[in-house]
């Protein structure tokens, strides 16, 4: 191909390879948990976006039909950061109190690195198979069985995501409404009940939205988890002085302040005591214990973002790999920090105690703390606001999967919606804590987005480079060692459920 | 007909509404969280959200009340409730829309522009709700005094609030904008 025709293409000509699919080869931009991707097809009726496509199969690189991206640098690294950043950011303090601090930094380097390197495959796949979707890369690699795989994997993630946020719901709304009307005595309020609270929230405001036929307004609402987790972290920094430790000492404060509320709790200095710092109060480096299975899950669930990766690409100004290699790094290394910091904080401030959601551990300690009411709603808000987005890609999903010729009808979409809602608050009410999702989510789903599919359709598709060669035998290491993440980890959690039945940790 | 704006006054009114945007989340953080919600403070009286103290003639001391004596003295749990929910909801929303406007101006985006203006409209409401709730119980004890620092802020926060939106009708983005992004974005 000539110089000339290159420069149709928006690639560099240092690019290995380059190719892409047509736009209605990828005309749904994913927000795969939070992502609220700006897109143009973003009002396209969510019914018609194909999610699995089986259009342009056949098509020879750059036979398509080709669309400039518009999006700038800042505003890809911007939603590459919304895409991978979500509620897995709450239950890193618990994984850092089972690993300890020196294991946790180690576990979380090798997760975003190999995220990243995952992010490469992808992007190189994609440059080679012609498709910008992720399903339409399984179905060119591996025919119905790869569709499925990819389909099923971002499904059971979005599920996943959605299950984590409703878990917030049921944990932290009753928290908001004692911190609202000053309610002591919890025992038999139905409106402090949880469970209750969460299938109330489903109904009236989660429901309602989740049944309009296009996203609209709530693709930029989800954006707002982003500004809410950098909130989240700045208020977890700034309580680590603030709580003193041990942490059984605080519930005296607690109770000293809670009589007269003179100032507020969330400017009330770190109180001396004369409780000799134990143990407790002493951070560990490297801890082994029945919970350590569980932070290889969270962090991978944590870093998940690969269904979004694609479509960002295709909207990316410039558009060439290492431009959006570059988005990613700067996207992962802001990620990787703000979760450390709010690991690192989150544990530092509560020790062993801390619970699978960090949030709900502020409240035995510091009761009603306006700061934190704040964070709770800014929160709650930006979760609850999320959901109906997230359940607009797995409603598309299984339409096309089982009704993908009928025509747009309004009691079908609503039923699988209610359907989709009602699986979810059923999980969210049995399923023990929210680390039980991060737990099995991150081993089942989250490991095949990250590890195993991104490897399989790289070895499968990428046939310029010999089976022998460095980066094919780099990609079948990483789907070996997927395999191994997600067998383990699995089987060891299975383990964990069945020796602890009641379920702890929160 | 009038041509088209200079660019950079766009720019400008721009820049003043994302700093009186700034403006009146300080002057919320200030009376909610500085302020502990407190309207008045003084050594006689401290009435706020999460405060209920009045002077005691028999001990000659400042007496805080708890939610059942509350109840007694005309301020309802659940009104109260509402009010603290307007006053810190609408902090929550205002918190919330320097996102959508800051990708309105880099994407010249209409609609992040509009949701915005929503959040700004309902936090006004909250805020304007919140306040005349927990005022209408706690009026008859502050009436009697200055208002305190923190009522001052919230106030300030409410005309601050009204004054953004009125910024924001006369400054709806055109499509002509599309050349004027900036260079940050």
């Amino acid at each position: 191909m000539k110089k000339a025709e290159m420069g149709r293409f928006s690639i560099s000509p240092d690019e290995d390879s380059s190719s892409y699919s047509s736009n209605s080869d990828f005309n749904y931009s994913y927000p795969t948990k939070q992502a609220a991707l700006k897109s143009h097809y973003a009002d396209v009726d969510p019914e018609n976006q194909n999610f699995l496509l089986e259009s342009n199969l056949g098509k020879k690189k750059y036979e398509t039909e080709f669309h400039p991206g518009t999006t700038s640098f800042g505003m890809s690294v911007f939603n590459l950061s919304n895409a991978i950043v979500g509620s897995g950011i709450l239950g890193l303090s618990y994984a850092m109190a089972n690993t300890g601090i020196a294991l946790f930094i180690i576990l979380l380097t090798f997760v975003s690195i190999f995220s990243l390197y995952s992010v490469h495959l992808l992007l190189k796949t994609a440059n080679e198979g012609g498709s910008l979707l992720y399903e339409q890369l399984g179905y060119k690699a591996f025919g119905l069985v790869g569709k499925l795989a990819a389909s099923g994997s971002i499904t059971m993630q979005n599920i996943g995501a959605m299950s984590s946020y409703l878990f917030i719901v049921k944990y932290e709304l009753p928290l908001v409404i004692q911190a609202l009307t000053n309610i002591e005595d919890k025992t038999g309020l139905w409106y402090l009940n949880g469970n209750y609270l969460v299938l109330l929230v489903s109904l009236v405001v989660i429901l309602p939205l989740s049944l309009f036929r296009n996203l609209g307004y709530l693709g930029y609402t989800s954006g707002l988890s982003l500004l809410c987790m950098v909130f989240f972290l700045i208020v977890v920094i700034c309580k680590k002085f603030q709580v003193p430790c041990p942490v059984e000492a605080a519930l005296i404060i607690n109770e000293t302040i809670n009589t007269t509320l003179t100032q507020p709790t969330a400017l009330v200095p770190a109180l001396s005591h004369n409780v000799t710092e134990n143990d407790s109060c002493r951070p560990h480096y490297f801890i082994f214990n029945s919970q350590t299975v569980y932070a290889v899950p969270i962090l991978i669930f944590s870093f998940v973002c690969h269904p979004a990766v694609l479509p960002i690409y295709e909207e990316l100004k410039d558009r060439s790999r290492r431009r959006m290699m570059n988005v990613s790094k700067i996207s992962f290394f802001a990620m990787f920090l703000m979760y450390l910091l709010a690991a690192l904080f989150g544990y530092l401030t509560f020790y062993e105690h801390v619970e699978s959601e960090l949030l709900h551990t502020y409240s035995s300690i510091l009761g009603t703390d306006i700061l934190l009411l704040i964070v709770r709603l800014a929160v709650l808000m930006a979760v609850t606001l999320t959901v109906p987005v997230v359940i607009f890609p797995i409603r598309s999903s299984v339409t096309h999967l089982l009704c993908a010729s009928k025509d747009f009808s309004w009691w079908r979409h609503s039923l699988i919606t209610v359907s989709i809602l009602a699986f979810t608050n059923l999980l969210v009410i049995f399923v023990p804590t929210i680390r039980d999702i991060f737990g099995f989510i991150g081993a089942s789903a989250a490991s095949m987005l990250i590890f195993i599919l991104p490897s399989a359709f790289y070895i499968k598709l990428v046939k310029k480079e010999p089976m022998k060669s460095v980066q094919k035998i780099g990609a079948l290491f990483f789907l070996l060692s997927g395999v191994l993440v997600m067998t383990g980890s699995m089987a060891l959690i299975v383990l964990d459920w069945v020796h602890n039945a009641p379920g702890g940790g929160h | 007909m009038a041509g088209p704006r200079p660019r950079w006054r766009d720019q400008l009114l721009f820049m003043s509404i994302i700093v009186l945007v700034i403006v009146v989340i300080c002057l919320m953080f200030y009376a909610l969280l500085w302020e502990a919600g407190n309207l008045t403070d003084l050594p006689n009286l401290r009435i706020g959200f999460y405060n209920f103290c009045l002077w005691n003639e028999d001990t000659s001391t400042l007496q805080c009340h708890q939610f059942p004596e509350l109840e007694a003295l005309g301020v309802p749990r659940v009104g109260l409730g509402l009010a603290r929910l307007g006053v810190y909801g609408s902090l929550v929303l205002t918190l919330f829309a320097p996102q959508p406007l800051l990708l309105a101006q880099c994407n010249s985006d209409e609609r992040a522009w509009r949701l915005a203006v929503g959040f700004l409209a309902v936090s006004s409401v909250l805020l304007a709700g919140g306040l005349g709730l927990f005022l209408s119980y706690v009026w008859k004890w502050v009436r009697l005094s200055l208002p305190g620092p923190g009522f001052l802020a919230l106030g300030s926060a409410q005309a601050l609030l009204i004054l953004l939106l009125i910024a924001m009708a006369v400054f709806p983005l055109r499509a002509e904008r599309a050349e004027s992004k900036l260079e940050s974005c």
